[in-house]
């Protein structure tokens, strides 16, 4: 806040009226510092002169304040920075040298040609939606996520899956149940709410995520494992007559293998 | 600049809110808002070695995003001239005090009903702390017209705020809100 000082040392010759100090000091900036420039400084000193003004300006300064901390209230969607990150991951390209960019291109229109042949001549395109969600949680869960719900009794899990899911008792695969559990949350992907749940088999963390089929009717998945790798990760995809799994993990395809192949 | 793995997480750590709350105050949709802040940080990761200065990346967001939204509204006119004055009004004042009080919401709503000209020098303002040579630069418009839309948005602001922080009972007899003619300051 301002407050009545000496009269100004600055030099001027007619000191500006009120309504055109008002209207520079509304584009005063909220950091405090030096005036932005004469004009600024000149109107800063009319306050000094007009006690009027100098109420008004701090007043008006309060307001500023004020409705600077309010905005930072103001709710950000939960998941933003994720998906923020793992677009990142997932779309950016590395930089290309210029001078090759011409042969690129050629190059770029010869595979483009090769795929469309290949691809016309296969009755399923090979990317779905379901693997566009495969590949953004595979790089999302690089580094373990925070959780709704930390806890290692899998029946608050089976309860939060209830609750937050509507997913019904058996909706886990006998094949991790046996292990303890860490906890589970809520991700949300293009409209779609995810349930995460997070085990430890053998000392290696491993995500599943369970889904309704409803949430992708395009993900064409048998009862048995397929495991495949994700970037760093491994992961093993099946459904059920209700569900879709999606497990991914940092530990070795052996963990996969040797627990959910041999699932009933 | 290159903005490496981790410079990038740390960039969007710290800025990913307020380029959020400045989306939403342009598209007015929080699904859109989120579609911008993503493209703003892609472009980000993408394209972050043009940044020369790091202590310029949150300006440079957002301009970034300020621009996506404009590609995107192609439909938008450009230089509304919007001839009436500021009407005077009695409603509450709007105080410091009760802006503490009002809901985050009610203030984004309140600022998406200022025009969209002013309101975006109003949001880099509050959002970011910009002085005007700042957000001058940022939207590549001269300074004199900048402070000249800071000023009357801030102003129509100001008459909404009052407007949304009058009791219910009292909206019906409300006027349309605030109406500002720009002009330039030389």
């Amino acid at each position: 806040m301002l407050s009545p000082r000496q009269p100004a040392q600055l030099f001027v010759k007619d000191h500006m009226n009120s309504e055109e100090a008002k209207f520079l000091l509304h584009t005063r900036s909220l950091e405090l510092g030096d005036p932005e420039d004469l004009r600024m400084a000149e109107a800063l000193e009319q306050t000094r002169r007009d006690p009027e003004l100098l109420a008004w300006f701090n007043q008006q300064r309060a307001l500023d304040a004020a409705l600077h901390d309010k905005l930072q209230h103001v709710r950000v969607p939960a998941g933003l920075v994720e998906k923020i990150l793992a677009g990142r991951e997932a779309r950016i390209e590395p930089r290309r040298n210029r001078h090759l960019m011409p042969l690129a291109l050629a190059a770029s229109i010869v595979f483009l040609i090769s795929l469309a042949v290949f691809v016309v001549g296969r009755s399923n395109p090979p990317t779905t939606r379901f693997a566009a969600m495969q590949a953004e949680m595979a790089l999302f869960l690089r580094e373990f996520p925070k959780l709704d719900l930390a806890t290692d009794r899998l029946p608050e899990v089976r309860e939060w899956l209830a609750r937050q899911h509507s997913l019904t008792q058996g909706s886990l695969p006998k094949a991790l149940e046996r292990f303890p559990g860490i906890g589970c949350r809520t991700v949300e992907w293009e409209g779609r709410k995810l349930a995460l749940v997070c085990f430890m088999v053998e000392g290696q963390v491993v995500h599943l995520f369970v889904i309704p089929r409803s949430a992708f009717p395009d993900a064409a998945l048998s009862s048995t494992p397929v495991l495949a790798k994700v970037g760093p990760q491994n992961t093993a995809s099946w459904s059920n007559r209700d569900n879709l799994y999606f497990v991914v993990t940092q530990a070795g395809e052996a963990l996969l293998q040797k627990y959910l192949l041999a699932m009933p | 600049m290159s903005v490496t793995d981790q410079e990038f997480e740390q960039v969007v750590r710290g800025h990913y809110a307020d380029v959020f709350r400045f989306a939403l105050s342009l598209t007015k949709r929080e699904a859109e808002a989120c579609d911008l802040t993503q493209e703003s940080f892609y472009l980000l990761g993408s394209k972050g070695r043009r940044v020369e200065d790091a202590s310029k990346l949150k300006s440079w967001l957002f301009t970034t995003c300020y621009r996506e939204f404009l590609r995107d509204e192609r439909h938008r006119v450009r230089f509304p001239h919007i001839e009436l004055s500021l009407v005077e009004v009695e409603l509450p004042e709007a105080t410091a005090e009760r802006v503490h009080e009002m809901d985050a919401h009610v203030l984004m709503e309140t600022l998406e009903k200022v025009d969209e000209i002013y309101r975006v020098p109003v949001m880099l303002f509050y959002l970011k702390g910009q002085a005007y040579k700042e957000i001058a630069a940022a939207l590549a418009v001269p300074i004199g017209t900048v402070m000249s839309r800071l000023a009357r948005g801030k102003e129509q602001l100001r008459v909404l705020l009052a407007k949304a922080l009058q009791p219910r009972t009292d909206a019906v007899a409300a006027p349309a809100g605030p109406t500002i003619r720009e002009r330039p300051y030389e």
